[in-house]
């Protein structure tokens, strides 16, 4: 039997206990949107800088997005930019085990032998936003070049990097994103920060 | 000092590269933003579907609904329960559930299967109502 208090709290204005659920929610959608919005640019960023593709890592953000929703919209809010992270991270993932069964698949069956066979230069030729590495850094210079430094690290020392600079997470929070030690960040993003300002030495 | 821990240089590239990025994450064309805004909204639409309540919910239905739901799942049960048919007969019904399984996985139903017609025509030329055998009418 509920108290009485409690009936007349939900006849007081405010609403009926529907109204404020309907409330609430589009609050929590609110707050889904603008975390969304919020963190799309970089996390195409982070996915580009992964996978090497535009259009994959379109792909890759948006199905983060979607399982970000469909698994975890009811977490709370201040742990939605680690699992979205751990989200895409295992996105990326998944992606490059899948272009690397491809191509061994591709290999087993003589595909992709000769790469000249199926050349098409104009498929090849660089459109106006082309991501070809040599266009990006004639037409960026040194942002072109961290990109592409970045693009080429080994896939930890990129993540623990992209996580600390792009997305400014501490230790702790990288670590529960990469799912290794804080020691281990520390090590694969000291190492990444060595190796780019090797690489990058001309350019800063 | 450890080995690991980053020296005043090597923080402040650090720094100015994540700058960098930044500042190029918030460049992208407007052919990429419209990809991500529409991922977004895709992402949104899937929020909508899982998570709005229903509008049968807004009028303070509930309490009423589950005493209701709980009504009708005990009289379910009540009337769905069969005090005639005995515990072994249906575990027989289970065994012979079991078996028919067992008959369409052997390996040999999958060469029946190939040939259904024909097993279909055999079983009915064999019945005993049937006026011939196989192959005697022509």
């Amino acid at each position: 039997m509920p108290s009485t208090s409690l009936v007349l709290s939900e006849a007081l204005p405010g609403g009926a206990p529907g109204a404020r659920r309907e409330e609430a929610f589009l609050a929590d959608r609110a707050a889904m949107e603008r975390f969304l919005a919020g963190i799309e640019r970089r996390a195409f960023q982070a996915a580009r800088l992964a996978v090497r593709d535009r259009d994959d890592a379109l792909d890759i953000v948006q199905d983060a997005m979607l399982r970000l929703v469909r698994h975890y919209s009811h977490a709370p809010e201040s742990e939605w930019p680690l699992l979205f992270f751990r989200i895409l991270k295992n996105r990326i993932l998944d992606h490059q085990r899948r272009g690397s069964v491809r191509r061994r698949v591709l290999a087993f069956f003589g595909a992709g032998d000769d790469p000249d066979d199926d050349y098409d230069p104009i498929a090849a030729a660089p459109g106006p936003r082309s991501d070809a590495p040599d266009l990006r850094v004639a037409l960026d210079g040194a942002m072109g070049a961290l990109e592409q430094a970045v693009a080429a690290l080994p896939a930890r020392q990129r993540e623990a990097f992209l996580l600390r600079t792009l997305e400014g997470m501490d230790v702790a929070q990288t670590a529960a994103v990469m799912g290794c030690s804080e020691g281990s960040v520390k090590t694969h993003y000291s190492r990444a920060v060595h190796s780019l300002r090797a690489t990058l030495g001309d350019h800063w | 000092m450890s080995s690991n821990r980053p020296d005043d240089a090597d923080e402040r590239f650090a720094s100015e590269a994540g700058r960098r990025l930044r500042e190029s994450a918030d460049g992208l064309d407007a052919a990429t933003l419209s990809r991500l805004n529409r991922a977004r909204q895709a992402a949104l639409a899937e929020y909508d579907a899982r998570g709005r309540p229903p509008a049968w919910l807004a009028g303070g239905w509930q309490p009423a609904l589950g005493a209701a739901a709980v009504a009708a799942l005990a009289v379910a049960l009540w009337i769905g329960r069969d005090p005639a048919t005995p515990a072994p007969a249906a575990q027989e019904a289970r065994g012979d559930a079991a078996l028919d399984l067992e008959v369409v996985l052997a390996d040999e139903s999958l060469e029946l299967l190939e040939d259904l017609e024909f097993y279909d025509w055999v079983g009915n030329e064999a019945d005993p109502g049937s006026e011939a055998g196989p192959g005697l009418t022509g």
